[in-house]
């Protein structure tokens, strides 16, 4: 069974490379059939797993014999990782019911291109969360940055959006080959790469923390960081939203750049007793959720708002592994998916049918008694944490965690939540229209657009329900939020929101000097350009311009000075009978003076 | 003794496309379709011997005849599993050399009968196990190479500056001619170096044998610094080991698209060749003692071959720069005397071989399709020719050791073959941040050209033609065959089995 549904997973992408590239050559079909297989597949993999849920085991297969350690790759079905492959199922399957009109009007080329790398990326990133190797993870790891590559250049007319993945690419793959040397370091250590295996070997080995057990962690921290566009990586993943908006909900908000959350939760049990790493994976988490969340409240385009909104999210779930706490990270990432990704594809939609990007032109163009609008206000809501939204359960968690244990990321959570109530109450009161003026006529084709959304909508919803998910493990660690905090919460959630309703100009100027504060932070792009520019352009230069004219040039010193020499050489044979007979006549002097000297004439 | 019949094809190629010289079709096809069946030949050894299963293969000796009784000189082979699996890289390089040349029109008899013969050359080259015939075989490839670049190649600009400039202006630099001759006289001093270091250690052991020279490990002439760095320059100057690589990005950059295939194949694996073949299990000692001395080298190899193809206009010389930067990991490996760091350089000698042949073969194409190498002016490929610009998006992928390729499966052995050896000292630890930054330099170089010339979109870029259908095919195996290593890579191993005992420094 379980060799059964990883063979579906890997067909998918196959298949639609097999029908474009041989099947399409001799048999013409439409090529909507390339979104129906795919879709199908992967609803029928949703179903094995969760119908089997509880009969699924492991499979592991034969990778690479290497001298010191064996090296296998084994995909396990345990809860977690079902959970988070279901997870990346239900997006995927809705992202790609909404791609199905959105890339219809595309030549055949590019819409091969897009569907192949969407489920590309939605096999690895399931085969991903599947994984229970350091070696499989990381194939599946290093497949997402390819994906994505392919993706955010969709619109490769424009010329940023090259640019953007180029540096998307670069900087991800930056940290993956930190992630290799992690790897590399581990299969020394403990001789196998399998997770379990590790994990179990820590205990039986280790008594304290040292830095032979902190390295290669820390070495798969820099890789999560880069790959989550945590800070100082932060600067590829808005402009990753230069790629096709269904991209942008799927890759850049959902899975991949949480994937990194989940190999950090995977290694949950090493982490929460590297006490040095877990601090710094916390206030990295924290610094970034902050930052990322002012900023956020200053950006003019829809989806770069949401784009820093992810980051910060993504901030705010790594500050569990520096409580002592894996899981609620894994459950905010849980929940922040849906609402995310809803949001993304809502943007889209608005995107698409208004033309317009800038919050500023799309001033009250949604109406609230249109779907559109409810989805809008259910996704804002769940974004500030509202109860009982999906988002709300995770987030008190955090603040709560944070509140009992350390008071200075309690300070920093609660700026940051100050900040995010802004933004999105400033996304929710700059989009509708409060009239219910009909400025947003739904297409012909919009629901194609909105069931996906409504589905999403829909598991926003299911706040209570996503809670009881993961109430075993949240209750197994004692955690039980007294109602008084939790209406502390709610109650300054509300009040901020009435506050930035009243003094939306005056808080606008209150925090100009914060803002400045943080762009200085967040704008740090031209430090890689610069880097890039004085490195790798000018040592590049310097380098190429050595090798070609002071090496090759020394080299060449052997052919010019014997062709210099034979030049000289040839000088005597000059063809002139002048010359000859005065030669003649001079050695014959020479040698008549020479021999005169020896013989004593 | 089949076996042998792969140095007797080329022959029998070479004679019958003189003899049909009228009819095209056979001179285009007549010898891929010879290379083909030797390479089932190969493929067909391996099936016999079942040097995937059993393990107690370990070499096949064949001794044809005496050619000078005095110094033990004889026509004989050695087949292992490593010169088996050599075989294997050489015949799909000069398959795609082959495949390269279908559209040339003109002189292409006389091309095909110089790959031909550059291809007994090498095959002999891998199974010889006498000095002798070593060199006699090593010369055989060289001297095509010559006639190659000079009558199909390419003249090129090259802007001069700084102090030599007056040294390279008169030598025509850039020139098919300076290419030719560079690469001829390059070559043949490194060859005369080589044939001094093994004349000297044959006339002293008295014998050519390899065999027989490898039991007198203790003789004082295997102890010589002056042969041991004769050889390595020798043998360094085929690999492009810096600081003796400058033919190699002239050599590339002049030749036609063939040559280009046939040197980064396998010509800069003669020097390698002789390393695993000659350098290493004779003179073990003095390998130990100058290791620093080559690891240095290598790693100035791979950071500087890399950040110089960083810079590169022409794609070819990119792809030349690039793979002196490969070769740099495969010296690396070797050195680190572990099983499974040369395990690493031996897969990585066949994945590179592959990949820039790949990558060879497709800005070859792109020359020809395109009219330009140029990076700043080639654009919207991913548009107009998408199956061209996959097979180039998918080599620039396995050239930064990309999983599931086996550039990654060869970068990964041999970072663990660094760390194991460098384990227990701090600062050769940072012998580790080579290979890591050596790939992200090749990340940066190569996503750069895919950027511009892939990704790039230019609206007035007419120019759709793409890959024919034998150019798809060429690939299509080649891909396969890197994949293929990188999906099973047990597959290789078991192939190599135990080979890497006999390069173990002890």
């Amino acid at each position: 069974m379980e060799n059964f549904i990883i063979s579906l997973v890997l067909l998918a992408p196959l298949s639609i490379l097999i029908s474009h590239t041989v099947i399409s050559k001799f048999v013409t079909f439409s090529k909507k059939i390339y979104f129906i297989i795919p879709f199908f597949l992967y609803l029928l993999v949703g179903i094995l797993i969760v119908s089997k849920f509880h009969f699924l085991g492991n499979v592991s297969f034969e990778y690479l014999q290497l001298f010191s350690f064996d090296l296998s790759i084994e995909f396990i079905f345990n809860s977690n990782n079902c959970l988070m492959s279901l997870l990346v199922l239900i997006i995927s399957l809705c992202v790609i019911a909404y791609s199905f009109k959105y890339v219809d009007h595309e030549s055949i080329d590019r819409y091969f291109r897009y569907i192949f790398f969407l489920s590309l990326f939605i096999s690895s990133m399931i085969l991903f969360s599947l994984s229970n190797d350091l070696l499989s993870s990381f194939i599946f790891w290093e497949l997402l940055g390819l994906c994505s590559f392919f993706l955010i250049a969709f619109y490769n007319m424009d010329g940023e959006a090259n640019d953007s993945s180029i540096i998307a690419f670069w900087i991800t793959r930056l940290g993956d080959l930190f992630f290799l040397l992690a790897l590399v370091i581990i299969g020394f250590k403990y001789g196998t790469l399998n997770i379990d295996l590790i994990n179990n070997s820590y205990f039986q080995n280790s008594i304290a923390s040292n830095f032979s057990n902190t390295l290669p962690m820390s070495l798969i921290f820099i890789g999560v960081l880069t790959k989550c566009a945590q800070y100082p990586f932060t600067i590829w993943l808005p402009r990753a939203m230069k790629g096709p908006t269904p991209i942008s909900a799927l890759i850049h908000s959902a899975t991949m750049v949480v994937a990194g959350v989940f190999l950090l939760f995977k290694f949950e049990v090493i982490i929460i007793e590297l006490n040095s790493l877990k601090k710094f994976i916390m206030y990295f988490g924290a610094f970034t959720a902050l930052l990322t969340s002012i900023y956020a409240f200053y950006q003019d385009d829809l989806k770069k708002i949401l784009a820093y909104s992810t980051l910060s999210h993504i901030g705010l779930m790594l500050i569990p592994f520096g409580l002592n706490s894996g899981t609620i990270s894994y459950f905010h990432l849980y929940s922040h998916s849906f609402f995310k990704s809803m949001l993304f594809l809502l943007a889209g939609y608005i995107i698409l049918i208004s033309g317009k990007s800038k919050l500023s032109e799309l001033k009250g163009y949604v109406a609230l008694n249109r779907p559109i609008g409810i989805i809008l206000i259910i996704g804002c809501l769940s974004l500030v944490g509202i109860y009982p939204l999906t988002g709300s359960f995770s987030k008190e968690y955090i603040y709560y965690l944070a509140f009992q244990e350390s008071t200075e990321i309690f300070i920093i959570l609660i700026l940051s939540l100050i900040f995010t109530v802004l933004y999105s109450s400033r996304l929710l009161i700059s989009l509708i229209d409060k009239r219910g003026s009909d400025s947003m006529k739904s297409s012909k084709d919009s629901y194609y657009y909105l069931i996906p959304l409504f589905f999403l909508a829909i598991l926003s919803l299911l706040g209570p329900m996503t809670q009881d998910l993961f109430f075993d493990v949240l209750n197994k660690e004692g955690l039980n939020i007294s109602n008084i905090f939790l209406l502390t919460i709610q109650f300054s959630i509300f009040l901020i929101f009435i506050l930035y309703y009243i003094y939306k100009e005056k808080i606008k100027v209150l925090t100009d000097p914060l803002f400045a504060f943080t762009k200085s932070f967040i704008e740090i792009e031209h430090i890689f350009k610069n880097t890039y520019k004085f490195f790798f352009i000018s040592l590049g230069n310097f380098i190429s311009w050595f090798d070609r004219n002071i090496i090759d040039g020394i080299i060449n010193i052997i052919p010019f000075s014997i062709l210099k020499l034979s030049k000289s050489l040839q000088s005597l044979q000059n063809g002139l009978a002048r010359t000859y007979a005065f030669r003649i006549i001079s050695y014959l002097i020479v040698s008549l003076i020479i021999l005169g000297m020896v013989y004593g004439i | 003794m089949n076996i042998l019949l792969i140095l007797l094809l080329p022959i029998i190629s070479i004679i019958s496309i003189s003899l049909l010289r009228k009819n095209i079709f056979l001179v285009k096809y007549l010898p891929i379709s010879i290379n083909v069946f030797s390479l089932l030949l190969v493929l067909g050894f391996i099936m016999n011997e079942q040097l995937l299963i059993n393990n107690s293969f370990d070499s096949l000796n064949i001794n044809l005849y005496t050619l000078i009784e005095a110094f033990d000189i004889n026509m004989s082979f050695e087949i292992t599993r490593m010169s088996i699996l050599l075989l294997t890289l050489a015949h799909l390089t000069i398959l795609t050399a082959f495949f390269s040349t279908i559209k040339i029109s003109e002189r292409l008899l006389e091309l095909n009968i110089l790959i031909s013969l550059i291809s007994i050359g090498i095959y002999g080259l891998i199974i010889s196990n006498n000095l002798f015939v070593f060199f006699l075989f090593y010369e055989i490839a060289a001297i095509p190479i010559f006639l190659m670049i000079s009558n199909w190649g390419y003249n090129l600009k090259r802007e001069i500056s700084g102090p030599f400039k007056k040294i390279l202006n008169s030598l025509e630099v850039g020139s098919k001619k300076y290419a030719s001759y560079k690469i001829t006289i390059y070559l043949f001093i490194a060859s005369i170096l080589i044939f001094f270091g093994l004349a000297m250690i044959a006339v002293n052991i008295g014998s050519f044998e390899i065999s027989t020279i490898s039991k007198n490990l203790d003789n004082p002439i295997l102890m010589s610094p002056i042969v041991f760095l004769m050889l390595i320059m020798g043998f360094g100057c085929h690999s492009a080991l810096w600081p003796f690589h400058t033919w190699a990005p002239d050599g590339h950059g002049s030749a036609p698209t063939a040559g280009s295939i046939i040197f980064a194949g396998v010509l800069m694996k003669i020097g390698l060749i002789g390393f695993i073949k000659i350098i290493i299990p004779l003179m073990p000692n003095m390998v130990a003692e100058y290791r620093e001395l080559i690891i240095i080298l290598a790693s100035i190899n791979v950071l500087y071959g890399a950040l110089t193809a960083m810079r590169q206009d022409d794609l070819k010389y990119m792809a030349a720069y690039a793979s002196l930067s490969h070769i740099g990991y495969i010296f690396i490996a070797l050195m680190t005397s572990n099983s499974t760091g040369i395990n690493g350089g031996l897969i990585q000698i066949v994945s590179h071989g592959l990949i820039i042949c790949l990558l060879f073969f497709c800005v070859g194409s792109i020359h020809k399709l395109k009219g330009t190498r140029s990076i700043k002016e080639l654009n919207s490929m991913l548009d107009n020719s998408p199956i061209l610009s996959y097979f180039f998006i998918f080599t620039a992928f396995a050239s930064i050791g990309f999983p599931l390729t086996s550039g990654f499966i060869a970068e990964f052995l041999i970072i663990n073959g660094i760390h194991e050896f460098s384990y227990n000292s701090a600062y050769m630890l940072l012998l580790l941040f080579v290979p890591i930054t050596g790939i992200f330099f090749t990340t940066i170089y190569m996503f750069r050209a895919v950027k511009n010339c892939c990704l790039r979109f230019n609206e007035n870029a007419k120019s759709t033609t793409d890959f024919s259908r034998h150019e798809v095919v060429i690939c299509l195996v080649l891909v396969t065959v890197i994949v293929t290593i990188g999906i099973f890579p047990s597959l290789i191993q078991d192939l190599l089995g135990n080979s890497y005992e006999r390069l173990v420094l002890r």
